[in-house]
This record gives C-alpha cells, sequence and structure tokens, in this order.
C-alpha cells in the first residue's frame, strides 16, 4: 500500500463535548499540580512535628536524668527486707537467666573471633531501669 | 508498708532537693506545651491529609468523566 492510500484511510473518532473535556483535562491538572504543593507543605508539617517530638523526647529524658539526681540526693537508706528479697529474687533470675545462655553457647562451637559483650541499647537500658524499679515496688506492696 | 521510719536529709542536699523538684516541675511544664504543640501539628496534618485526600477525588472525578467521553464517541 502505498503512503497515500495509507492517508486516505485514516479514521477519526468523534468526541462529545469537546469542551467540556478539555475544561476536565485543565482542570485535573490544576488539582494534581495543587496536590503537589499541597505536598510540599505536609512534608514541612512532618518535619515540623518530626522536631517537636524530638524536644519531647529531649524534655522527657532531662526529667529522668533529674529524677536520677533526685534519687542520689536523697540518703541511701537500708533497702526493707521485701525489697531486698524482690531485688535477690530478680538478681536470682538474671544469673539463673545467664547460666543458661552460658550453657546454651557452651555447647555450641565457639567463634573463632571473640565477641564484644553487646552495648545496651537505649530501649533495653530502659527495661532494664523499668525493672529494677519493677521490683522495688514490688517489694514495698 | 514495710519500713515507715522517717528519713533525715542533710539541710544542704535538702536545697539542692528542692531546686531539683523545681527544674522537675518546670520540666514537665515545658513537656506539656510541646506535647500541645504535637497535637496541634497533628490536626494539622490531619486536615493536610483531608485536602489533599478531597483533591485527589476531584481528579478521579473528572478522570472518570474524561474517560467516559472518551469511551463514549458521537456519531
Amino acid at each position: 500500500m502505498s503512503k497515500e492510500t495509507q492517508k486516505k484511510h485514516v479514521y477519526y473518532a468523534g468526541l462529545s463535548e469537546p469542551i467540556e473535556v478539555r475544561k476536565s483535562i485543565l482542570e485535573a491538572s490544576r488539582e494534581v499540580l495543587q496536590s503537589l504543593q499541597q505536598f510540599d507543605k505536609f512534608s514541612a508539617v512532618r518535619r515540623e512535628k518530626k522536631q517537636a517530638i524530638a524536644d519531647l523526647k529531649s524534655n522527657v529524658s532531662e526529667i529522668n536524668r533529674l529524677f536520677s539526681e533526685l534519687k542520689s540526693h536523697l540518703p541511701n537508706a537500708a533497702q526493707a527486707p521485701a525489697v531486698k528479697a524482690a531485688t535477690q529474687k530478680h538478681e536470682l533470675k538474671v544469673s539463673a537467666t545467664a547460666q543458661m545462655t552460658k550453657q546454651k553457647s557452651k555447647k555450641q562451637k565457639e567463634p573463632s573471633v571473640k565477641l564484644k559483650p553487646k552495648e545496651l541499647s537505649e530501649l533495653e537500658k530502659l527495661e532494664k531501669e523499668l525493672g529494677e524499679i519493677e521490683n522495688k515496688l514490688g517489694g514495698m506492696t | 508498708m514495710a519500713n515507715q521510719t522517717p528519713v533525715f536529709v542533710k539541710i544542704d542536699e535538702y536545697k539542692e532537693v528542692l531546686q531539683v523538684m523545681e527544674l522537675i516541675k518546670s520540666k514537665l511544664e515545658q513537656a506539656k506545651t510541646t506535647l500541645n504543640k504535637v497535637n496541634q501539628i497533628k490536626t494539622q496534618e490531619d486536615n493536610e491529609l483531608a485536602a489533599w485526600q478531597k483533591a485527589l477525588a476531584e481528579v478521579e472525578k473528572k478522570v472518570e468523566f474524561i474517560d467516559q467521553k472518551l469511551l463514549q464517541p458521537s456519531n
């Protein structure tokens, strides 16, 4: 088929309400661009929120530090027997778990390279601190 | 309670205890203010999200209309 014959067989689809279609396309484009603008605004709000949460965390950490300072200023009174018992119980539990872990690790092949003792993460430290407080409180009741 | 005997704190330590208590109270106020701010930002964030959702729904409507017009050509 020659190019001229091909041209003769071009078909067109008619669109009803072409102005409305054009208008809709333009309006949709406008809405999409406005959404992108909103995204920037949203990102800014998120950044602000992140900063505020960081500030809050720092505030709460500071309060925690101040409580430790407060404890340090109070005299180290002898622990009540119940508190002592609870603490000892906790210590026994910890040492038993440590022994079990030791035995388990002995069973496994010892790695050729000695691993450094894992430092406690922030969350683990907090859990430990919380456990100690729970024990003391448990001993008081 | 097992032990309710009073505890005596040295007077200079006591002063420091009071100072630390003041600091704790002020930090607590600060934390409350920051938490309020976080809440406000959260509301703002929710509003932004709602506006976004509305805008996308509008776009969807327009796309449906265009699609309909494209799929139903006139004779």
